[in-house]
């Protein structure tokens, strides 16, 4: 840890450095672009539309003059703003050693945030959960193409569980391009799941759309949960075994903490959690203190330990 | 025949139509609700046969921690085929006094409750009274669905016709209507 932070210290005076050195660049860069783009539309004004007054001052009444204000002050704005907007954009990429600095943060502090509240943890952040299991898990779109990184996974009160970050896209057309849209962006976990049973049972939160669900639509005795979710299954009787009135209460509870929509599904004696939350966890900003960094971490992670503790998984009386 | 005549005969027949196919169509439907609700009878058959396998077997393990109590916890149970909602809750009540007994010899036999098998037993009828509620909250779901249809006009008509009458729901004690807790 010591290492890593002595690490972020000479990124960070390293990318100052480099900054100031950019800055100065870009500034002159900016007033040259600047005067070039001034004198270029003077002259075809001159030339062209016969202005010959463009460059002269006469007087405060020029201030309201709307060629003059849009060559002399607009101009530079615009340039000013389009190359900040670019620098500020990319600025942890730009900072030298970021990769090295995000991989090394990864094993060291995510790993560790991990280990202290968890067992036997696996993190592997260039590799994700299989498509296969995420589709199987009938709560996300698939789209046409598939991400998934930052796969960990663990053991939390004996109760077994992996997830990692997952992003599902589709192609739309538009005029004469074309663009991805994102169908999913956010974690999926899968955890054992303390009921036996076979069979398929899907919870989604109302007003999401997937594409593969069971065809019988159930409403439960809950109003307020038929309110929140929509209860799709191949077998009722498993519906009512899984969604007794305190486990949908529960369920409920879950939605209100979450950021983001949650849908679950009860396959193969799993639950399986999808969280749409236009996220990324596990995503360092070098700019930040690392203790900073680590309560981040936690309270991202929090989400699996309160699952568990919420749902009680780890009460093994049905085992 | 006259254009008219003819006209009237085809809109009857339209008419007579529809009042037949949406005769069949409720008529089919209740139908399919009644066949839901033998299901979910049978569910319950089948969930309370398991607790009442497991309550024996129990009550063999407890025989062997309390011989000289044994015949407090025996009641006769008598399950058979085709017993109305209030037999089943009768002898659903039965095995909730049963199981009761069982828990209070229990605390009073530490070894009886330490031992695996009773655990194991234990965690079986925990189960298994999970599945009695809900193959409970499924037959009344499809009996409310039931119930709902055969007051409600115009169904309420071929309900009658078909001598369809409001079905019984099958209550749980209001202990039993909470999630299954058990100390082990």
């Amino acid at each position: 840890m010591k290492e890593l932070e002595e690490l972020r210290q000479v990124m960070i005076k390293t990318h100052f450095k480099t900054r100031k050195k950019e800055m100065i660049i870009v500034t002159i860069t900016l007033i040259i672009l600047s005067i070039l783009y001034s004198l270029g539309l003077g002259y075809y004004l001159w030339k062209y539309e016969h202005i010959t007054n463009l460059f002269e001052f006469n007087g405060i009444g020029d201030l309201f003059d709307v060629t003059k204000i849009y060559i002399h002050t607009l101009t530079p704005i615009v340039f000013s703003a389009i190359l900040l907007f670019f620098l500020y954009r990319d600025r942890h990429y730009r900072v030298k050693d970021y990769y090295q600095y995000r991989k090394q943060y990864k094993e060291l502090i995510y790993k560790k945030v991990l280990s202290d509240i968890f067992q036997e943890v696996e993190l592997f952040p260039r590799q994700g959960l299989p498509r296969s299991k995420v589709k199987n898990s009938m709560i996300v779109e698939m789209g046409e193409s598939f991400y998934s990184t930052d796969y960990h996974k663990g053991i939390y009160k004996g109760v077994s569980f992996e997830g990692s970050d997952v992003t599902t896209q589709h192609e739309v057309d538009l005029e004469h391009t074309s663009a991805y849209v994102n169908d999913f962006f956010g974690q999926v976990y899968i955890f054992e799941f303390n009921k036996r049973f076979s069979g398929t049972l899907i919870v989604t939160e109302n007003n999401i759309l997937y594409n593969k669900k069971p065809k019988d639509y159930l409403e439960m005795e809950d109003q307020e949960f038929n309110r929140s979710f929509t209860v799709s299954t191949n077998d009722k009787h498993l519906a009512y075994y899984i969604l007794t009135p305190t486990f949908m209460n529960k369920l409920k509870a879950i939605k209100k903490e979450v950021e983001g929509k949650i849908s679950f599904s009860f396959i193969d004696n799993k639950l399986n959690i999808a969280i749409y939350n236009n996220k990324d966890i596990f995503e360092c900003d070098p700019f930040n203190d690392i203790d900073e960094e680590i309560a981040k971490t936690s309270k991202e992670i929090s989400v699996i330990t309160q699952i568990i503790d919420t749902l009680d998984l780890d009460n093994d009386i049905f085992k | 025949m006259s254009t008219s005549t003819i006209i009237i005969l085809i809109v009857v027949a339209v008419v007579i139509v529809i009042i037949l196919g949406w005769f069949i169509g409720t008529s089919n439907k209740l139908n399919r609700a009644v066949v839901k609700i033998d299901e979910a009878d049978s569910d319950i058959d089948v969930a309370l046969t398991k607790r009442y396998d497991a309550l024996t077997k129990m009550v063999d393990v407890v025989k062997g921690y309390a011989k000289h109590e044994k015949e407090t916890i025996f009641e006769v149970i008598n399950l058979r085929k085709g017993m109305s909602v209030q037999e089943k809750q009768d002898a659903s009540k039965k095995m909730d006094a049963m199981q009761g007994q069982i828990n209070v010899l229990a605390e009073a036999y530490p070894e009886l409750k330490s031992s695996e098998n009773y655990n194991t037993l234990q965690k079986t009828i925990v189960d298994v009274e999970e599945h009695i509620q809900a193959s409970r909250r499924m037959f009344n779901a499809n009996v409310s669905m039931l119930n709902q249809m055969i007051v409600s006009f115009p169904t309420s008509i071929v309900a009658g016709m078909k001598g369809l009458s409001k079905k019984e729901f099958f209550e749980a004690d209001d202990i039993k209507k909470e999630d299954v807790k058990i100390d082990l």
